[in-house]
């Protein structure tokens, strides 16, 4: 499918250190991302998918957060482990990022001309009018109509849309190898997230540049991504290839997730599904699977220990008991199916 | 409309917001037309969903048919009662019917009272108005029963707004929403703040309420998925317009405005395959937020179809299909004979 990993993560934890204990806000979690792939990360709030983003760029707030352990190997290096001026030339330059909110990320006190401009020159070493001939042109290829007019103007005469383009043109100034794009449409519109997800769809397929993105709509990973891990409570439950993983989740919670949306193009039929209680508090997790409270499906063994990954095919990983060989015969009272 | 009775029946509603004079509009005032000329009708024990974007004016239509905030013009009637012209009294009792669910559970509840003054406000202020007089431990049940109801464990009475996740707090906005036995519920996006899994505990509540209760639902979201799931019937609204309405399932076989149409196709749905096989329809551009010329059709400027007659002159609400009314030129011939 693609050629070679480009960014491996792997074990990584990060963790708060709060008044009320330790809220482990991502707690062992492994993933690779190839060249030119598009990966997402997909969970409800507060399962650690920005954590994990931010902790990837050392982007966290220490204290109360610190990374407890792991590796984020990008070309060859350990980015745990690297000195801060190696590391600034690896964030912006080479892992690019964007937000949810593109009002806070913008300067509203200076002309985005300013904004891109001390970003191209900071990293490229341009001079001032090289730099700003290729933010017009990083604007025009980010969908911006007479960009060249509009790189004078300040973030708010822009719309949300607008503002989330100009953020993907700043974060392409560097020509990154890989964009993190962190819940870049779920302060917009429909009609414009579908404009901006066709956007980050044909400069992924332009560039060749890698994509990370984080959701919390299930739709829109579907559509974009080639490899999906589902997150909950700081874990990975289910991580595979987006057609594997729906066509056939094979975690509870993932079947659950999907089964909770309504859809537009199946007939809904009375109730929806719902997953009973709420996410667990971080605090109180143990040494069992995340998700047992809420399971409809949980043994005895899912209170006491935490699950391994097992293997459903080529790269498709779920840790769920249901799956570990040798559980079901141990607990004869679970006469679950694995595949309902 | 249906056999059924109307239970909120809304007229040509207008909304608009003074813009505020500045040095250089020569002391002329502007205004934003929020809501400009929406009709409606819910029958009893119906949901009507109400979906657009940002700045459609969806929550102003809302706002504007509970009077919290003066339409500039039109009417709306509740159980056969014209509400815009009554005086403070009056609208207090008849408003008894008509309550409201907010997006924000976080905002739209006091922090500094706990859980069961809350449910037990309105209760209290129309015991005290004497409109429906209460013991004090009549209250205190009621409010025992509603928290039942919505499923909320009545030890957290006294717990306050920060201690509930915000699935606890919208039951907590339904249950004080549920306090007076309203008829009609007026949700603006209850759900849109909720993760997919509480969401669906939320949406499947209030079926169920409405199955008990009989309860109508004003269901506004942007989520066009949520409203297919909820509503009797849809109004698709743009730039202070209804641009289409119809049967929630016929809507969604038969999108016609040309917005309806985008807006559905860009809903992602969650199965790659099915999503790589489909069919884009695309606009352009933004939704235009600012103070505009009244004059075409309000999507003309982003349509993927228009035509030069969209640019002059306003398309009408008109059935093309039984009880699916489109504005739209593209339709207009159809029914040029009738």
């Amino acid at each position: 499918m693609t050629d070679g990993t480009i960014l491996s993560v792997r074990e990584l934890r990060t963790w708060f250190h709060g008044v009320g204990g330790i809220v482990k806000a991502v707690d062992g979690i492994s993933f690779d991302l190839h060249r030119g792939e598009t990966l997402g990360i997909v969970g409800e709030s507060g399962s650690g998918k920005s954590v994990t983003n931010l902790s990837i760029l050392r982007l966290i707030q220490s204290p109360p957060g610190h990374i407890e352990g792991g590796e984020v190997i990008f070309e060859g290096r350990d980015l745990l482990k690297l000195s801060p001026e190696e590391l600034r030339t690896v964030r912006g330059g080479k892992i690019a990022m964007i937000f949810q909110d593109p009002m806070t990320s913008l300067n509203p006190y200076l002309r985005i001309s300013t904004q891109m401009v001390e970003t191209i020159r900071l990293h490229q070493g341009l001079d001032r009018k090289a730099a700003r001939t290729r933010a017009v042109d990083l604007l025009g290829m980010a969908g911006i109509p007479m960009a060249e007019k509009r790189i004078d103007q300040y973030p708010h005469q822009f719309s949300g849309g607008m503002q989330q383009r100009v953020m993907i043109a700043l974060a392409l100034s560097c020509a990154p190898e890989i964009l993190i794009a962190d819940e870049p449409t779920s302060a917009l519109d429909v009609t414009i997230q579908a404009q901006i997800l066709d956007l980050i769809r044909d400069l992924n397929g332009r560039l060749g540049m890698a994509v990370i993105l984080v959701s919390h709509s299930l739709g829109v990973v579907a559509g974009m991504c080639d490899t999906i891990c589902v997150m909950y409570a700081g874990r990975i439950m289910e991580q595979g290839p987006s057609d594997g993983l729906f066509g056939r989740p094979s975690h509870p919670y993932t079947q659950a997730l999907i089964k909770a949306v309504p859809r537009l193009d199946k007939k809904s039929g009375g109730r929806l599904f719902s997953i009973p209680g709420q996410p667990p508090d971080p605090e109180s997790l143990g040494d069992s699977c995340a998700f047992h409270p809420r399971c409809d499906r949980s043994m005895e063994i899912c209170r006491h220990r935490r699950p391994g990954q097992t293997e459903l095919g080529k790269g498709h990983l779920v840790s769920c008991w249901l799956h570990q060989k040798g559980h079901q015969e141990h607990h004869p009272e679970d006469k679950q199916e694995l595949h309902p | 409309m249906s056999g059924k009775e109307n239970l909120l029946e809304v007229a040509d509603l207008v909304v608009s917001f003074p813009l505020g004079t500045t040095a250089f509009s020569g002391g002329a005032r502007r205004f934003v037309t929020a809501v400009d000329g929406v009709s409606l009708a819910i029958p009893k024990g119906d949901t009507l969903g109400l979906v657009g974007e940002s700045g459609c004016g969806k929550s102003s239509t809302a706002r504007a048919i509970a009077q919290l905030i003066t339409p500039s013009s039109g009417s709306v009637r509740l159980k056969g009662q014209e509400l815009t012209t009554m005086g403070k009294v009056e609208l207090v009792v008849a408003r008894k019917d008509m309550q409201l669910v907010f997006q924000d559970p976080h905002s739209s509840l006091n922090p500094r009272m706990n859980c069961g003054g809350i449910i037990a406000e309105p209760l209290r202020i129309y015991s005290r108005k004497g409109i429906i007089p209460l013991s004090r431990k009549e209250i205190d049940e009621r409010v025992g029963q509603l928290m039942d109801r919505v499923g909320l464990a009545r030890a957290f009475r006294g717990r306050y707004p920060h201690e509930f996740s915000g699935g606890q707090r919208q039951r907590i906005g339904i249950a004080r929403a549920l306090a007076l036995n309203p008829e009609l519920i007026l949700c603006d996006e209850p759900v849109s703040a909720l993760d997919v899994s509480i969401q669906a505990q939320i949406l499947n509540l209030f079926r169920d309420l409405q199955d008990e209760l009989g309860l109508s639902y004003l269901f506004i979201a942007h989520d066009l998925a949520v409203i297919e799931y909820i509503s009797t019937r849809v109004a698709v609204m743009y730039l202070g317009r209804i641009v289409e309405t119809s049967p929630s399932a016929d809507l969604y076989l038969h999108p016609l405005h040309p917005y309806t149409q985008a807006l559905l196709s860009a809903v992602p749905i969650p199965d790659p395959a099915i999503e790589r096989a489909r069919q884009h329809v695309r606009v352009e551009g933004d939704v235009p937020t600012h103070a505009r010329s009244n004059q075409g059709c309000p999507f003309h400027d982003r349509c993927p179809k228009r035509m030069d007659r969209c640019r002059t002159d306003h398309p009408q609400l008109e059935e093309t299909r039984p009880e699916h009314s489109v504005a739209c030129f593209l339709y207009a011939n159809k029914n040029s004979s009738g």
